[in-house]
């Protein structure tokens, strides 16, 4: 013990002479028999779980990347139709005009 | 029949039955370390924690990890293990600490207190337990990990080779722990005196 705190050297010296802890170490009436029903009851549908959980996970993962395949796959013939329909109405697909952006701007 | 139940117990077959989901066995298993769980559970047990509760999450994990125990160490050393670290969990969750003031000590704490301030002689034996409660509320002003290690130390006398092998920190870790605690209370102390005078 450190002899630099004789203060907490007295008084834990004191406290070990504080009689045992009398009070019943024994298991409470249905402790036990509560305990073991939920541990071993409880593996069982914990398994199942994580079984399913980690099916779960997978599908996951393997939807997501179904749904960026299938969006690279379309995105091109999407912008190739959007850009047809804006050439066949004659207009540029994104036409920014500085001037009224400007105006707008100010006012 | 024996008077020592230890004695009559097979801990070996009981952890095979357990292992082949014998419920009987398993209940058998707890009655047979709930002493050594709620000792260790009562000596670290954080405030506005149910020690029942605590003890069952203490034999839940031990079931959980009973596949994880290989034998290493004798199975009440494993499962004391659990109950340390599972309590040293619930202390550090406890994010606040109360603050230690005169004020709230009891009449024989206060007397206590001063009498380890004031003198360099001995505490009254008969004031043990006034000087255990107010252990533990200057041990509550303590981070819980190097609350666990002083009060191991200095309270329990446990070697550090025996808190090491109970908290799994290495022994230079428990060192440092110790180090830290003692020098909060240094402060702690130095405080208290202050305010003594003032």
């Amino acid at each position: 013990m450190s002899t630099q705190l004789p203060e907490w050297s007295r008084l834990v010296a004191a406290a070990r002479q504080a009689p045992a802890d009398a009070r019943d170490a024994s298991a409470p009436y249905g402790f036990a028999t509560r305990v073991a029903s939920r541990a071993l009851a409880g593996r069982a549908p914990l398994m199942e779980a994580s079984l399913f959980s980690r099916y779960a996970l997978r599908a996951l993962g393997v939807s997501c990347l179904l749904a960026v395949a299938g969006a690279a796959a379309t995105l091109r013939p999407v912008l190739n139709a959007i850009d047809g329909e804006a050439a066949a109405l004659g207009e540029t697909p994104v036409e920014v005009d500085a001037t009224s952006a400007t105006t707008l701007d100010v006012s | 029949m024996s008077d020592d139940p230890d004695e009559e117990f097979d801990l070996g077959g009981c952890l095979q039955r357990v292992r082949a989901r014998d419920q009987d066995a398993a209940r058998r298993l707890v009655e047979h370390l709930h002493p050594l769980v709620v000792r260790i559970v009562r000596a670290h047990l954080p405030r506005r924690v149910l020690e029942e509760d605590l003890t069952q999450e203490v034999f839940m994990k031990m079931f959980t990890r009973m596949d994880q125990y290989q034998g290493a160490v004798p199975f009440p050393h494993w499962v004391s293990r659990i109950a340390v670290t599972t309590c040293i969990d619930h202390l550090r969750a406890q994010k606040r600490r109360p603050e230690f003031r005169w004020a709230d000590l009891s009449e024989n704490e206060a007397e206590v207190l001063d009498a380890v301030l004031t003198s360099e002689n001995a505490v009254d034996a008969a004031d043990a337990l006034s000087a255990r409660e107010l252990v533990g509320k200057l041990l509550d002003q303590l981070k819980p990990d190097d609350r666990l290690v002083i009060q191991m130390l200095d309270l329990e006398q446990k070697t550090l080779v025996e808190i090491s092998q109970l908290t799994g920190w290495n022994t230079t870790l428990v060192k440092v722990r110790a180090f830290r605690a003692r020098r909060k209370l240094k402060k702690l102390f130095e405080q208290l005196k202050q305010k003594e005078r003032a």
